[in-house]
C-alpha cells in the first residue's frame, strides 16, 4: 500500500525531476502517454483477462470518447470543459451498451469479429463524415482551458496522472468486488456460472459497458493531449496494440496491462528512435517469444506456477528450483538473441565478430551456469549472495556492448526473477533450515 | 409434489432423445433415474434445468410452471445441479469457487466496489466444512484431485441453498471406495439440509441401496417406475437393463 502511495508521489514530481536533471520534455510526454494507455489497457483487460471476452475493437470506445469531448468542446462555443470531459465515458458507455448488446449474443471468434466490425463502422463514420467529424482531416484546434496548454506540459501531466490513477483504482475495486469475482467465474466456466444463478449475458454486457466507459475516458485524455482528434484513434491497429500490451504484461493479473503498456511504449520509443524500420519486426519477435516462452506474460512469468496443494515441502522446493532454472536459461537465451541481433544491426560488416562474441557468451554460460545453479541447489548461503548480485554481470555486458536500452528490460526481469525467487517462502525456509540441520 | 415433469418430449433433428416422459419427485425423497447410455437421462436433466426447452410437455416446481425458464432463473427458484463432467471454476481458489455462488445466492453479485474477500466468509466455510474441503480452501480448484473436485462441485451447488438437487452421475469415474464415501457424504448432507435429491447413476449397488424411488428410462421412454423392489421385479427392466448388468 505505502509502496503505491510513494510511487505515486514520485510520479507526481517527475516533471520537477526532469527539469532538475536537465532531461528533455520527451519524458513528461512519454509518461503522460504511458498513463493513458495503462488506463486503456486495464479497461480492455477487464474484458479479456477477467471476463474472457476477447475484443478486437476496443479502439472504437477510445474514438467515441475522444470525439465526444472533441466535438462538444469544438462545436459548442463556451461548452464547460468539465462537462465535455465527463461526457466522454458516459457516451462511450452508452455506445458500448448498444454495440455490446449485439456482440455478446455471439461467443469466441464470432464475438471478436463482431467487435472488430463495429469498431470499423465507428472508424469509417469518423473518416467519411466531413461535415460533422471533419473526416480524415480530423478535428483540429479543440479549445482547452489555459492550464492544459502549459508549455512545460506539467499541468496536463498531473491531470492525466490523477485521472488515470482514479480510473485504475476504480477498476481495481471492481475486479476485487463480488461483481469482479462473478466475471472471473464467467470466464472460467460460463455454463456453471449460469447455474449458480448468474445471468451470464447480462454480466458480460455490464463488463463491456464498464470497459467502454474507461476506454472512452482514455480517449478523451488523448484528445486533450493533442488538442485534436483523428479517425486513427478508432482504427483497428489501436485495438491490437492494447491487446499486445495486455498479452505482454500478462492478462491474468491486474498489473500486467500496466507493465505491458509501459514496456511496449518504452521499447517503441527506444527502438524506433535508432532503427525505425525494424520496430514491427522486433515487435513480432517479442510477441512470439512471449506467446511461446511466457504464456502468462511478464507478470505471470514472475509469479510461480501453481504447485499442487498436496505437495510436501521437499517437492515444492524441487518444483520451484526446476522452474527457476528453466526461467533463468530462458532469460539468458533472450539476452544473447537481443544483443546479437542489435550488434549485427549496428555494424553489419562486423557480423563475424558479433557471432564470435555471442558464441563466446553462450559457451561460457553453458559451462558456468549449470555449475552455479548446482551450487545454489545445495542451499549454501554464499551462493545465494552470488546470485543476488548476479544481474550486475549482464548489466555490465549490456553497457559494454552498448545495446539499445530495451535490453535493460531483460536484465531487470532477470534481477526480479532471482530476487523474487530467492525471497520466496519455501526457498527462504530451505536456506534457513539447512544450517540448523547441519548442527 | 416438489417437482413434476409432465409428458415432455425433446427431439434433436429427428432423433427422439426424450419421449413422453413423466416423472414426479416428492419433498425429501431420494429419487434416481437409471438407464443405459443414451437413454436420455442427461437430456431430461437439461430439460428440467432449462438448458434445453422441451418440444412438448410441461415441467412444474411446486405447481409453478417452469417450462422454458432460463437456467439462471431456475437456479434462483431452488433447483441445484451438478454436471456429469466436473464443473468447477478451475483457476479460482476452492474458497472463491463456493463464495462466488454464495454471493450470487445472496444477490450480492452486482456490488461493484465492495471488496469481495471478506464477504460471506462464514457461509462459505460452513459449506466447505460440510463437503470436507475446509483444509483445501486456499488451493486452486483445478489442481485438486478428481474426487475433491467432485466434492467442490457439490459445494458450489449447495451454495444456492437449493430445495432439490439434481446430480448427474455423481460417482462417474470414481473408485469403489470413492463411490462409497461420496454417496455417504451426499446422504448425510441431504439429511442435514432436508434436501430432495434426484440423481442419475450407473452403479446398481449404489442405486438399490440408497434410492427410495427409481425411474428406469430406455430409448427416451420411461420403462418402469417405483420402489427399488418393484423395479427389481419388473420383467421389462430385467430384460433390457438389469440382465445386461448381471
Amino acid at each position: 500500500m505505502w509502496v503505491f502511495v510513494a510511487a505515486l508521489l514520485l510520479l507526481f514530481w517527475v516533471p520537477e525531476l526532469v527539469r532538475a536533471m536537465g532531461w528533455t520534455k520527451f519524458w513528461i510526454l512519454f509518461f503522460t502517454e504511458v498513463f493513458i494507455w495503462s488506463l486503456f489497457a486495464v479497461a480492455f483487460n477487464l474484458l479479456m483477462g477477467y471476463t474472457g471476452l476477447i475484443s478486437f475493437g476496443q479502439a472504437a470506445y477510445l474514438g467515441i470518447g475522444g470525439y465526444t469531448t472533441g466535438l462538444l468542446l469544438k462545436k459548442i462555443a463556451g461548452f464547460p470543459f468539465a462537462l465535455g470531459f465527463i461526457a466522454a465515458p458516459v457516451v462511450s458507455a452508452l455506445a458500448a451498451l448498444v454495440i455490446g448488446y449485439f456482440c455478446i449474443r455471439l461467443s469466441h471468434i464470432y464475438f471478436a469479429m463482431l467487435t472488430l466490425a463495429f469498431s470499423q463502422i465507428v472508424y469509417f463514420t469518423a473518416f467519411k463524415w466531413y461535415s460533422f467529424t471533419g473526416g480524415d482531416n480530423g478535428l483540429i484546434g479543440v479549445p482547452v482551458p489555459a492550464w492544459v496548454q502549459d508549455p512545460t506540459f506539467t499541468n496536463y501531466y498531473r491531470f492525466v496522472l490523477v485521472v488515470c490513477t482514479v480510473g485504475i483504482f476504480l477498476l481495481w475495486r471492481i475486479v476485487n468486488s463480488p461483481f469482479g469475482q462473478t466475471l472471473t467465474a464467467i470466464r472460467e466456466n460460463p455454463e456453471r456460472a449460469g447455474f449458480i444463478g448468474i445471468h451470464v449475458k447480462r454480466y458480460q454486457l455490464y463488463a463491456f459497458m464498464i470497459a467502454g466507459a474507461f476506454s472512452g475516458l482514455a480517449g478523451a485524455l488523448i484528445t486533450l493531449n493533442e488538442r485534436s482528434v483523428y479517425p486513427d484513434l478508432a482504427f483497428w491497429t489501436r485495438s491490437t496494440q492494447v491487446l499486445l500490451m495486455s498479452i505482454l504484461g500478462g492478462v491474468y493479473t491486474f498489473a500486467g496491462p500496466i507493465i505491458g503498456a509501459l514496456l511496449l511504449l518504452f521499447m517503441d520509443a527506444d527502438i524506433t528512435q535508432d532503427y525505425p524500420e525494424i520496430w514491427q519486426l522486433f515487435l513480432g519477435a517479442v510477441l512470439v517469444l512471449i506467446l511461446y516462452g511466457l504464456p502468462g506474460g511478464i507478470v505471470g512469468f514472475m509469479q510461480s506456477r501453481d504447485v499442487a496443494s498436496t505437495d510436501d515441502a521437499a517437492t515444492r522446493l524441487r518444483k520451484s528450483m526446476g522452474e527457476f532454472q528453466r526461467k533463468f536459461w530462458y532469460l539468458f537465451a533472450a539476452m544473447l538473441a537481443f544483443s546479437g541481433f542489435f550488434l549485427v544491426l549496428k555494424t553489419p560488416s562486423l557480423w563475424v565478430t558479433t557471432l564470435l562474441i555471442t558464441l563466446a557468451q553462450a559457451v561460457i554460460g553453458a559451462l558456468l551456469f549449470p555449475w552455479m545453479l548446482g551450487r545454489l541447489s545445495t542451499l549454501a548461503q554464499g551462493w545465494r549472495l552470488v546470485f543476488l548480485l548476479f544481474p550486475l554481470v549482464p548489466l555490465g555486458i549490456h553497457v559494454l556492448l552498448r545495446t539499445p536500452p530495451s535490453g535493460l528490460v531483460i536484465i531487470v526481469l532477470w534481477a526480479l526473477l532471482i530476487h523474487t525467487y530467492l525471497w520466496r517462502a519455501e526457498v527462504r525456509e530451505a536456506f534457513r533450515a539447512r544450517p540448523r540441520a547441519e548442527l | 409434489m416438489l417437482l413434476r415433469v409432465e409428458r415432455v418430449t425433446k427431439s434433436f433433428g429427428g432423433f427422439m432423445a426424450v419421449q413422453d416422459v413423466s416423472l414426479t419427485v416428492e419433498k425429501g425423497q431420494m429419487a434416481c433415474i437409471i438407464g443405459p447410455n443414451g437413454a436420455g437421462k442427461s437430456t431430461l436433466f437439461n430439460l428440467i434445468t432449462g438448458h434445453l426447452v422441451p418440444d412438448r410437455g410441461r415441467i412444474f416446481l411446486h405447481d409453478r410452471d417452469i417450462t422454458g425458464v432460463p437456467p439462471h432463473k431456475i437456479c434462483q427458484l431452488g433447483i441445484g445441479r451438478s454436471f456429469q463432467r466436473t464443473n468447477i471454476f478451475p483457476r479460482l481458489s476452492v474458497f472463491e469457487n463456493v463464495q462466488v455462488a454464495v454471493l450470487s445466492h445472496h444477490k450480492k453479485s452486482l456490488k461493484l466496489f465492495t471488496p469481495a474477500k471478506k464477504l460471506a466468509q462464514r457461509e462459505t466455510y460452513a459449506i466447505l466444512e460440510q463437503v470436507g474441503l475446509a483444509d483445501e480452501a486456499q488451493s486452486v480448484g483445478g489442481t485438486l484431485a478428481y474426487g475433491f473436485q467432485k466434492q467442490l462441485e457439490l459445494g458450489i451447488a449447495l451454495a444456492s441453498e437449493p430445495e432439490i438437487l439434481l446430480l448427474d452421475e455423481p460417482t462417474a469415474g470414481m473408485s469403489p471406495q470413492e463411490t462409497a464415501s461420496t454417496i455417504a457424504l451426499i446422504g448425510t448432507i441431504a439429511r442435514e439440509r432436508g434436501l430432495t435429491l434426484l440423481f442419475t447413476e450407473h452403479d446398481m449397488d449404489v442405486v438399490f441401496s440408497v434410492a427410495e424411488k427409481i425411474t428406469v428410462v430406455h430409448q427416451g421412454r420411461v420403462l418402469a417406475e417405483g420402489s427399488p423392489d418393484e423395479v427389481r421385479q419388473n420383467v421389462e427392466v430385467q430384460r433390457v437393463y438389469l440382465g445386461e448388468a448381471a
